[in-house]
């Protein structure tokens, strides 16, 4: 693979802070567009099988956000194509574009050389391309047969299921996959319903797969057989696609890896069998590439956007953040000497939920003015972790205090009670609702202390002066506080809810996933604000998935990994590399 | 081209209240095709509807208002457990038991007697907490096991016609036959044909005291909702449970109150009938308001001026129609009014548009 | 769009009220002068029991009386009750008739308000000086016609178990079961009846299934109180008899396994009833019908009729005699009820010699002007396999 360095060269452009980095690395290295029709022309190596599907240069804009940016990708026949990435890098909408359920903002997909435009999954379906989802999208009632006939829109009027299945029959037997035809798919298990799923794309003729996270709800056995099935289909010339977090099955299947981070390819085709975990945890989380097998990075000019956000990433840098907000570290020491009781303490917390345990002994101890960060990939623990610390859920066992009171058991208003607020990442059914107007959003918590003249009364005029006060001192763009939640954006809404939790003058403050989905000013706003929040002495456990605002935020770090805190780092030891592979699971587990 | 349906994202004023407006006047036009064609002229049915159920001097409107009552405390009663998403179906029971403990307070616990300042605001205590008992089981159960409050609400009703069928067949029999003994003089609401010696005019007039209970109830019901941190709290709970729990309110407790809430005013409907209208317990004294204030709170979105508006229209509507005969072609006149009138309220909340070339760029 | 959609509807809706306004006739509004008969009824007219009874008696009095006849159906007991009756005596009818128990208070209120309209309610126990009366039949000697039928029929079949479906445990309900059976022990001495209540007037499931269990548990016949034909159907779907109640057409889904049918025939009272008040001879009080007044009918017996096929020819004549001495009232109910009576706890009820009131038939205590009942309707006579629940 001659690709060259160009599709790597990006990644550090895009990095919001470059902390161990020499400056040098902060140096523009852009993605530079390719232009059309060039992008594979010194790709035709005649030993090569020829490219099957290309993505060229495709973005795709959702509001506010822009999800893919310039992302090319080429699969070849027969070859099995592995797409890493963080969650949020862009790899779940660029395979929806891929299989026409998502049209691209710009760019061109073509299908063996011939450009193509999808305005639905069907057109995706007619051009031999299918995708199975992590969930399956099976009907659970019908049988298999019947899931693996649905919509494929070429049924003989009299369905004559014993003929149709002796027709599938052979092409499975091929493959490995045995399955009884007139079970009902919801007697199934997950291994069997990925089959049933893998068949029914093959039923339909696809000649290119399109697999997301196949192995996340597979036993590992159910995962190994899996694996060879994809072999035998890359042997008969079916080319796939998948998504995975898992390196070790990737380089165990996978020809070539595309790596993407935010929104970018920042590694295409990388071969397989050569490359190593770490360099590709790395490549993952934005990480030098100089550790990665590939040469270094062709120099290009800077596109406007991406020196905006340089800029802002140089902004972000702790020292100068710090120095900007208006309390330096001469507050920290106005600021009451830690008391002996820490703000929020979690001692040996256990949870288990569904019959799986979700958080495993977990202790932490936070200091006032302290933020601490929580980093991994998510669906490690965290949503859970925040819950107990925030009230909302019950540990199984441990205890959890606030402020130095034991508040195990106890509601979340308690937990309110003692201090505690917490933001959490779900803004639209958990931290609100939509259809809550702004002021009844904004007084969630208030409105205990606004009293009417009559008992148990509510002093609505106040919860409208509250509200207002909030949404301008946190810069809410809205249209009047009996506007619904539902019409702000994003960003809007997250600075409603963190004005909100800020209102409260929290001694601990509990943020989980703060930026996830926001714009760059909006970002911006809600650093600016935990910092300052940090300054003035609250105890706050930023919880995130974003590798980089973990590492620009905290003043001590962990790393969960299944329920664990697998690594702890205070500020000075903080570890790009090492973190990324705690977070990928890829070091032992050592003790916290 | 294909049809799709979508959520208004506002709402006007115009489609609001021209909406049902309009669905009314498609199901009289539909109603009046099929009375046509039954061989019934459907404009002097129509009249008679109208004369009969409003227009028709006081008695006409006595008589609907008299119906009205226990439509609009069953419609508060649907409506605040609605307002928190509690779909409390069981009204019906819940005013079954309601009747059932205010006929125990009047014929077998007050002795005989008992004036009626007393025994009256026993009759509505009794018959409030049997009607809240009987709703906080299927909150009870909600809120602790997560078991479906349709369901349990739903099946507590038979419980409830049967215990009930139990008191009036044996324990109150009144001589064996199948009701309890009249209830004490004393012990019956207050109505207007009482005034019948003072002003001859009311003579014949059934309107009784617990209309006023079931309008200054309304008014508590609004002050509740909108001015209160319990009304507060039952918003946001309705809303999303998630953010209420979220918020530090208590979501679990929260679900019994409401439940036992809204059974309590349903009990207290069945209170306000069995001394305000039968004056004792028997079979069938309800023709099923319980069920018809689910439709009631419905279709006022939940307010309570409007369920009050509601339930006068709608009693109008049942009072007028027992001037067409037979009985099964009033009851399928009501079907098609309602129907259209709920599936135009389904319009003010979506619209219907005709897509010509439907651009696929939703997820699956 | 929407909005000429609109307006054309309103126009088109606005002309036909106009369109209407000429017309004169409104609907149930009787016309003028004519004498006025109103009915409420508690149940539709189609139930095929009860009020279809009811109706056709209505239908009879328009027939042979010359008035004219309203009915409003499906009247709850409740609110809807004393409006319904206050609507109907406000619009000037003469008489006005009741055909539920529940109906009786709100009867009694109107009948206070309207002292000119004459007020008759079926199976009530109340009554005023002026206006106000209520109307029964002596069903109880059909019962008990009906019940030599079914022990002459399990004779023949060898079986000794007969069925009986039941509504509620009320004196009417047991009284009539009581005659029920004390017929079946003048042809089938040995024979028991078994008894399931239902708690229901009205319950087409509840009262198969009560059937269905009767027949599982060997009832040769199953007899029926309640008011739809569900337990013959189901007696003849088990090859086993049936015998309905209420209406002459009880027995018409399965009529070659349906013995008889004990029904109503109030069409005869009604017109007597009218013709009295029209006369100025009508007095209210209790009317208990006798068998003489044609109130009761027994299927396949009365004019015109002949005995089901599954009636025993044995027992043909011996039914006959027995109808006709009633007709004649030389056999009373009071006859059916006469001692020695035990109970089916093996107590003595009525010393032999002895008869029952009317008081003591329906159960009755603690009303004016009558003396209570002794020997109150709440037994059950020996020959019945069950209990009435406790008060």
């Amino acid at each position: 693979m001659n690709r060259t360095g160009e599709h790597q060269g990006n990644t550090t452009g895009e990095r919001r802070e470059g902390l161990e980095e020499p400056v040098s690395s902060l140096q523009p290295l852009s993605f530079a567009p390719e232009k059309p029709g060039s992008s594979h022309a010194d790709e035709h190596v005649s030993s090569l099988p020829p490219v099957s599907l290309d993505l060229e240069g495709i973005s795709i804009e959702f509001p506010g956000v822009l999800a893919c940016d310039r992302v090319s990708l080429a699969i070849r026949r027969g070859e099995i194509h592995a797409l890493v990435g963080e969650n949020g890098a862009g790899k779940s909408t660029l395979m929806h574009c891929a299989a026409g359920i998502l049209r691209p903002t710009s760019g061109t997909i073509r299908v063996d050389g011939t450009p193509v435009r999808f305005t639905s999954p069907q057109d995706a379906q007619a051009a031999g391309i299918a995708m199975v989802f992590q969930n399956f999208l099976l009907v659970e009632r019908l049988s298999v047969l019947d899931n693996v006939l649905l919509g494929s829109g070429s049924l003989p009027p009299l369905l004559e299921r014993v003929k149709l299945a002796a027709g599938i029959e052979p092409v499975c037997k091929r493959l490995g996959i045995e399955l009884d035809w007139c079970r009902p798919v919801e007697s199934l298990s997950a291994g069997e319903k990925q089959k049933v799923a893998l068949v029914r794309a093959l039923y339909r003729k696809a000649r290119i797969l399109i697999l997301d996270e196949p192995t996340a709800v597979l036993t590992p056995d159910e995962s190994d057989r899996l694996l060879e099935t994809m072999r035998r289909l890359a042997a008969d010339g079916v080319s796939i696609l998948f998504v995975s977090h898992k390196l070790p099955e990737i380089r165990s299947v996978a020809d070539v890896i595309t790596v993407m981070h935010r929104g970018r390819a920042v590694a295409s085709s990388l071969p397989a069998r050569g490359i190593s975990a770490e360099a590709v945890a790395s490549l993952m989380v934005g990480g030098d590439q100089a550790s990665a097998p590939i040469s270094a990075p062709a120099s290009a000019s800077a596109s406007p956007s991406q020196s905006q956000s340089q800029s802002q990433s140089q902004s972000q840098s702790p020292s100068q953040s710090q120095s900007q907000s208006q309390s330096p570290s001469t507050s920290l020491s106005t600021s009451p000497p830690p008391p002996s009781s820490p703000p929020l303490r979690l001692d040996s917390v256990t949870l288990r939920a569904g019959g799986h345990d979700r958080l495993l002994s977990l202790s932490l101890s936070l200091r006032s003015g302290e933020l601490v960060g929580i980093a991994g990939v998510s669906g490690n623990g965290q949503r859970e972790l925040v819950s107990v610390c925030a009230g909302i859920v019950q540990p199984t066992s441990g205890s959890v205090s606030v402020g130095g009171s034991d508040l195990t058991g106890r509601s979340p208003r308690d937990f309110f009670e003692a201090g505690l607020c917490y933001v959490s990442e779900d803004r639209y059914n958990e931290a609100s609702a939509a259809q809550l107007s702004l002021a009844d959003s904004i007084c969630l918590k208030w409105y205990r202390s606004l009293r009417g003249a009559l008992p148990g009364s509510l002093d609505t005029a106040a919860v409208t002066r509250t509200a207002g006060r909030i949404l301008e001192s946190f810069n809410v763009r809205h249209s009047g506080p009996a506007a619904p939640t539902a019409s702000l954006s994003g960003g809007n809404l997250q600075k409603l809810i963190l004005g909100r939790e800020l209102s409260h003058e929290p001694a601990v403050l509990i943020v989980h996933q703060p930026t996830q989905g926001l714009d760059l000013a909006s970002t911006e706003f809600v650093y600016q604000a935990l910092r300052q929040q940090a300054a003035r002495g609250t105890a706050i456990l930023l919880v995130s998935s974003d590798l980089d605002e973990v590492l620009a935020l905290s003043d001590r770090l962990l790393v969960m990994y299944r329920g664990r805190f697998v690594g702890e780092f205070p500020r000075c030891e903080f570890d790009r590399l090492r973190v990324g592979s705690l977070m990928a699971g890829l070091v032992g587990e050592a003790a916290p | 081209m294909r049809l799709l349906v979508e959520p208004r994202l506002v709402q006007s004023r115009v489609v609001r209240f021209g909406a049902p407006a309009a669905g009314l006047a498609f199901g009289l036009l539909l109603s009046a095709i099929m009375l046509e064609l039954f061989g019934i002229p459907a404009p002097a049915a129509y009249l008679a509807i109208i004369e009969s159920g409003f227009t028709g001097g006081l008695f006409a409107i006595s008589d609907t208002l008299t119906v009205a009552t226990p439509l609009i405390l069953c419609g508060l009663a649907c409506a605040l457990a609605f307002k928190t998403r509690l779909w409390n179906v069981g009204a019906e029971g819940q005013l079954f038991l309601g009747a059932w403990a205010a006929t125990g307070v009047a014929i077998a616990l007050l002795p005989a007697g008992t004036p009626g300042f007393i025994a009256i605001p026993c009759m509505a205590v009794a018959g409030f907490l049997a009607g809240a008992a009987w709703g906080a089981v299927p909150g009870f159960l909600r809120a602790r096991f997560g078991t479906s409050e349709i369901l349990t609400s739903l099946m507590l009703v038979y419980v409830a016609a049967h215990w009930n069928n139990y008191f009036i067949y044996s324990v109150w029999s009144d001589r064996g036959f199948q009701m309890t003994r009249l209830f004490p003089r004393e012990s019956w609401l207050p109505r207007l044909s009482d005034l019948a010696s003072s002003w001859p005019g009311a003579a014949g007039l059934t309107l009784h005291a617990g209309f006023v209970v079931a309008l200054l109830l309304a008014a508590l019901f609004w002050f509740v909702m909108f001015k209160t941190r319990f009304g507060f709290e039952i918003k946001v709970t309705g809303i999303s449970e998630r953010t209420a729990h979220y918020a530090g309110m208590p979501v679990r407790r929260n679900i019994v109150v409401v439940m036992a809430l809204s059974g309590g005013l349903a009990g207290l409907a069945g209170m306000c009938e069995v001394t305000g209208v039968v004056h004792r317990l028997q079979e069938n004294f309800s023709p099923g308001y319980g069920f018809t204030a689910i439709l009631v709170a419905w279709l006022a979105r939940l307010n309570p001026a409007a369920i009050v508006l509601v339930s006068f229209l709608l009693s109008g509507l049942l009072v007028g129609a027992r001037e067409i005969q037979p009985s099964g072609i009033a009851m399928m006149l009501q079907g098609i009014v309602l129907t259209c009138v709920v599936a135009a309220d389904f319009l003010t909340g979506n619209r219907i548009r005709i897509v010509k070339d439907a651009a696929r760029t939703e997820a699956p | 769009m929407v909005g000429i959609a609109r307006l054309s509807l309103a126009m088109l809706f606005a002309a036909m009220m106009l369109g209407g306004c000429n017309r004169q006739e409104g609907p149930a509004a009787p016309a003028g002068d004519d004498f006025q008969v109103a009915f409420v009824y508690v149940g539709p007219v189609g139930d095929g029991g009860w009020t279809y009874a009811h109706n056709e008696g209505r239908l009879f009095l328009e027939k042979n009386a010359g008035v004219k006849t309203t009915m409003v159906e499906n009247i709850a007991e409740g609110a809807e009750a004393e409006q319904a009756i206050r609507n109907l005596a406000r619009k000037e009818n003469d008489v006005i008739i009741t055909t539920s128990f529940g109906f009786m208070d709100p009867t009694e209120a109107v009948a206070q308000e309207f002292p000119n309209v004459k007020f008759i309610h079926v199976t009530g126990f109340k009554k005023n000086a002026t206006n106000f009366a209520n109307l029964m039949g002596a069903m109880e000697s059909m019962r008990y016609l009906a019940g030599m039928i079914a022990g002459a029929r399990a004779v023949e079949d060898k079986a000794k178990i007969i069925g009986a479906v039941e509504p509620f445990p009320i004196a009417e309900v047991v009284r009539l079961l009581n005659a029920f059976t004390l017929g079946v022990r003048v042809t089938c001495p040995d024979c028991q009846v078994h008894l399931r209540w239902i708690n229901s007037w009205f319950d087409p499931v509840r009262e198969k299934e009560a059937a269905q269990s009767l027949l599982e548990a060997g009832a040769d016949v199953v007899v029926t109180g309640c008011d739809s034909p569900g337990p013959v159907v189901a007696a003849a779907q088990a090859g086993k008899w049936g015998i309905g109640y209420d209406s002459s057409n009880a027995c018409a889904a399965t009529p070659e396994r349906c013995l008889t049918a004990t029904y109503w025939n109030w069409g005869p009272v009604y017109a007597d009833m009218v013709k009295q008040i029209r006369e100025g001879t009508w007095k209210p009080g209790d009317y208990y019908m006798e068998v003489d007044s044609g109130i009761v009918g027994l299927l396949g017996f009365e004019e015109g009729q002949s005995p089901a096929a599954g009636v025993p020819a044995s027992v043909i004549p011996k039914i006959k005699e027995m109808h006709a001495r009633m007709k004649k009232g030389e056999f009373t109910r009071f006859d059916v009820f006469a001692g020695p009576l035990r109970d089916n706890q093996g107590r003595e009820v009525l010393p032999a010699g002895a008869k029952l009131t009317q008081e003591d038939l329906e159960g009755l205590s603690k009303l004016p002007d009558r003396p209570d009942c002794v020997v109150c309707m709440n037994w059950l006579v020996e020959g019945i396999v069950g209990t009435i629940p406790a008060r």
